[in-house]
């Protein structure tokens, strides 16, 4: 639970915002790279509450505008990338990706009123078929060097998902590994249950007969954010143990994805549009070789080409009640990213903190908002906060480390988490 | 005309507001029975403000409870109906109908923390085919026997609509015994008039088939609301009185609907959603005998399976000017509680009552807010408001009747009134 002051610090992203000046310490994804192909149409984003175009200029750079031309406010990204750069369709003022205004047609010979307009503009980069920007003044630091980030392009997969709810709700979700037997149960008998995924001790139905499922979570604090240790039994006499990350200041990088455990992991970067709208980015990788090309096609099929998901909440995400009787514990369908949605959409545009009865299970996310709450107050008392990679030899993010392995039963977790701290550099380096 | 201050403490009903803390002192329906058959979902409901979700549990009785879960805030909505209560699809918690959690699958074995939450959970009543609730504070009031609870399921038909507007302008329309000369008149020869399926054998429902005039309308207050009276010149020697009422603190009891003249009535409760929508409940009886069952289809027949009009503000109540000029005053088709939508809707999300002009057929609605603003008074000072039963023997509701009847038309409405209060009504006090 959280005072309405806290919340507020947490989620209100724009502006002028304690919360947004902390998020704007960071490069945030804006696109993904397959929105802006080269020679195709600018398009209008929206990140961090201001309203900004995103275009990939001839030369094939992405510059990110202001949306609003600074003539007379017409929407620059009905415009025509020409002449190194972006041209308002209106009166023809061309603008580069940093801001200068190149040509005013409309204006006497001579005249040097384009020098003296600077229109708001963003650093980009593009990494990983995923445009990042900057929205801050004074000096860059680095992107963060995560492996997902660096993997082979036939080892990855990226794509993003729009989330009807503020981001930090969807981030939460991904520090509470508990809700995974649950929401995502299938149920005993039904055909589901024998297509268990990779981790099958861990997505399986151990929700059988509704015993309590002996969670034990455990969390410290890195430099990067928060580490979460989490081991459950399984009910038939086995554990998992996973190792997992909340990273500053909005994503997370969780066992999961297409890769198998040890060989690779996800991250979901939880980037709000505004206050009340997000887009969840996620980029998974496989360390050992090429991903299966159908398996994005399969992730993909629950999505609008404008990625947002088909089932929603206009829609009450579809759920069937009949299936919630035969195959799965939710009615969500067998596609977790949904139920998910639903999870993280369901408690309001903006969750209520306030009301909220966090248990054992939950402390992991205790940990990681108070994380948050000391960058802030970092920024607010104008230092960078943690994990704002300003050199080269700070970027080695080795040590975010994601681990789901089964377990000796007989190890508690603090002994399970003593021996990965001893086997950090041999776990990281497997290939 | 109110003030601008009254206006808000008649139209206000959220959480904590004056006419919000006087509405919850009684007993209201919130869904039909028909929404909750046995072994089906949970409904979101929004009443008064509030988001909840009603359920029926297994054993058949209804629950109403906050929709967001008192872990992490998911929508109960989407939860499952076992093991005695409602569980929610995220973390597996269950409350039962009275908002004690009993299971928390995901804490340690020997928790007590279940014990310690106590979810927003309204006691409620099921009766004539809906469920009512108490969302007030303290012990619930007697639960009104109302003359339409204690006829056979047969002779009485329950109803709801959505509609786009303040609940109070809603049920303002009932307390009008002018407008149906106007808004719902058929035009001589009518079509859509032959349509309507027959209220008794000797009449072809309410006939405003004469020629248009208006009724004188007295108004007075009772114990229970306001009566109303309206006395139509039927010959040089006779004159037609109906009686109809309005009821604390939100409902009218008035003639009509499929009810034959002075054979029962129609209830219609009007709920607030929130301060700008709101919830009809019709509830009508027929004292004599079963109801038509065509009724009940020509009256669902004007709302989709959501309750919301097909005609309705975003399309102009589909208003036809051809039937206009040949069938009927308003152009909206033969359903009465069409064109009310319109009368009341139209008049804005929240009547502007700074803004209106009270002429002498508005006597009833001019009462029923003083008596609305005393209530609220009642109750910002400690006391029940009138109406609130507490007592068995105050729960003899015959006043409410709704009658017509043939008087001379020399008796004047005065002498009528003492006559009809003392011959046929032991009930009623003045205050």
């Amino acid at each position: 639970m959280l005072t309405k002051a806290e919340n507020d610090l947490l989620t209100q992203t724009g502006p002028g915002t304690p919360g947004g000046q902390f998020m704007r310490r960071y490069w945030q994804p804006v696109a993904l790279s397959a929105e802006i192909p080269a020679g195709g149409a600018p398009i209008p984003v929206r990140l961090l509450s201001e309203d900004l175009v995103l275009f990939r200029d001839e030369k094939g750079q992405p510059g990110l505008l202001g949306l609003h031309c600074s003539h007379r406010g017409a929407d620059l990204s009905y415009g025509r990338i020409e002449d190194g750069g972006l041209r308002c369709i209106y009166h023809g003022w061309l603008y580069d990706r940093d801001g200068r205004c190149l040509e005013q047609p409309g204006e006497p010979a001579g005249s040097t009123f384009h020098e003296r307009v600077r229109h708001m503009s963003y650093p980009c980069q593009e990494v990983a078929d995923v445009i990042f920007a900057y929205l801050r003044q004074g000096e860059p630091p680095l992107i963060p060097a995560y492996e997902a980030l660096h993997a082979p392009a036939d080892h990855r997969w990226v794509t993003k998902y729009f989330n009807d709810c503020n981001y930090l709700q969807g981030n939460d979700g991904n520090a509470d590994a508990a809700h995974v037997p649950v929401l995502h149960g299938f149920l005993p008998g039904s055909d589901l249950a024998a297509r268990q995924p990779k981790e099958a001790s861990f997505s399986g139905p151990n929700y059988v007969g509704r015993q309590v499922t002996m969670l034990e979570i455990d969390s410290e604090d890195t430099d990067y954010g928060t580490r979460i240790f989490h081991r459950q039994p399984d009910g038939r006499g086995d554990a998992t143990v996973r190792i997992m990350n909340m990273v500053l200041p909005n994503l997370c990088a969780v066992p999961g994805g297409p890769a198998g455990s040890g060989d690779g992991y996800l991250i979901y970067w939880h980037v709000p549009i505004d206050d009340e709208h997000s887009w969840r980015y996620a980029i998974a990788f496989k360390r050992s070789g090429p991903l299966d090309p159908d398996l994005g096609r399969r992730r993909t099929s629950v999505m609008t080409p404008d990625y947002h998901l088909t089932r929603n909440k206009s829609n009450r995400y579809l759920q069937d009640r009949e299936e919630m009787r035969t195959r799965t514990f939710s009615g969500l369908g067998e596609i977790f990213i949904v139920a998910d949605s639903w999870a993280t959409e369901t408690p309001g545009q903006i969750q209520d903190r306030t009301q909220e009865h966090l248990g054992t299970i939950d402390r992991a996310i205790i940990a990681w908002h108070r994380r948050m709450l000391a960058a802030i107050r970092d920024c607010q008392e104008g230092r960078d906060p943690p994990h704002v990679v300003r050199s080269p030899e700070h970027n080695d993010m080795s040590h975010v480390l994601v681990r789901a392995d089964a377990a000796d039963p007989a190890k508690t977790l603090d002994e399970y988490r003593q021996q990965a701290n001893l086997r950090r550099e041999q776990l990281t380096v497997q290939s | 005309m109110l003030t601008s201050e009254e206006n808000e403490l008649l139209t206000r009903t959220g959480p904590g507001t004056p006419g919000g803390n006087m509405i919850r002192c009684f007993w209201q329906p919130v869904a039909l029975s028909a929404e909750l058959p046995s072994g089906g979902a949970p409904v979101p409901i929004r009443i008064l403000g509030e988001d909840l979700v009603i359920f029926r549990d297994e054993r058949g009785q209804p629950g109403l409870l906050g929709i967001h879960c008192a872990h992490r805030g998911a929508d109960l909505s989407y939860g499952r109906i076992e093991d005695g209560g409602l569980r929610c699809i995220y973390h597996g918690w269950l409350y039962d109908t009275t908002g004690r959690c009993l299971e928390q699958p995901g804490e340690p074995v020997g928790s007590t923390f279940h014990e310690r939450i106590r979810h927003r959970a309204y006691p409620c009543h099921e009766a004539g085919g809906a469920i009512f609730a108490y969302m007030g504070t303290g012990e619930p009031p007697l639960f009104p026997d109302y003359e339409f609870f204690q006829v056979p399921d047969s002779h009485r038909w329950v109803h709801k609509y959505f509609h786009e507007c303040n609940y109070l302008q809603g049920n303002e329309g009932n307390m009008d015994p002018s407008h149906p000369f106007f808004l719902h008149h058929f035009l001589p020869g009518s079509a859509l008039q032959r349509s309507r399926v027959p209220v008794d054998d000797h009449r072809v429902t309410p006939a405003y088939n004469q020629e248009v005039h208006a009724p004188l309308v007295r108004a007075e207050e009772v114990e229970f609301g306001v009566r109303i009276y309206a006395l139509y010149p039927a010959t040089d020697d006779w004159t037609d009185v109906r009686v109809s009422h309005f009821v604390m603190p939100n409902t009218s009891a008035v003639g009509g609907g499929p009810v034959p003249p002075g054979d029962g009535c129609l209830m219609n409760w009007h709920v607030p959603s929130d301060d700008t929508h709101h919830w009809r409940f019709s509830m009508a009886f027929k004292r004599s005998g079963p109801l038509d069952p065509r009724h009940a289809a020509e009256r669902a027949s004007v709302t989709g399976s959501d309750y919301r009009f097909a005609r309705n503000l975003s399309n102009r109540y589909l208003q036809d000017r051809n039937e206009q000029r040949t069938d009927t005053f308003a152009g909206m088709g033969p359903i009465f509680v069409v064109q009310d939508s319109y009368a009341t809707e139209t008049a804005g999300p929240i009547q502007d009552r700074t803004e209106e002009r009270l002429g002498s057929c508005d006597a009833g609605v001019a009462l029923a807010r003083r008596m609305l603003l005393r209530a609220i008074q009642d109750v910002q000072e400690g006391r029940d408001p009138p109406h609130v039963i507490r007592r068995p023997e105050q729960n003899r509701l015959e006043g409410v009747r709704v009658t017509e009847e043939r008087i001379p038309a020399s008796m004047t409405w005065d002498a009528y009134r003492k006559a009809r209060s003392s011959d046929r009504e032991p009930t009623p006090s003045m205050r």
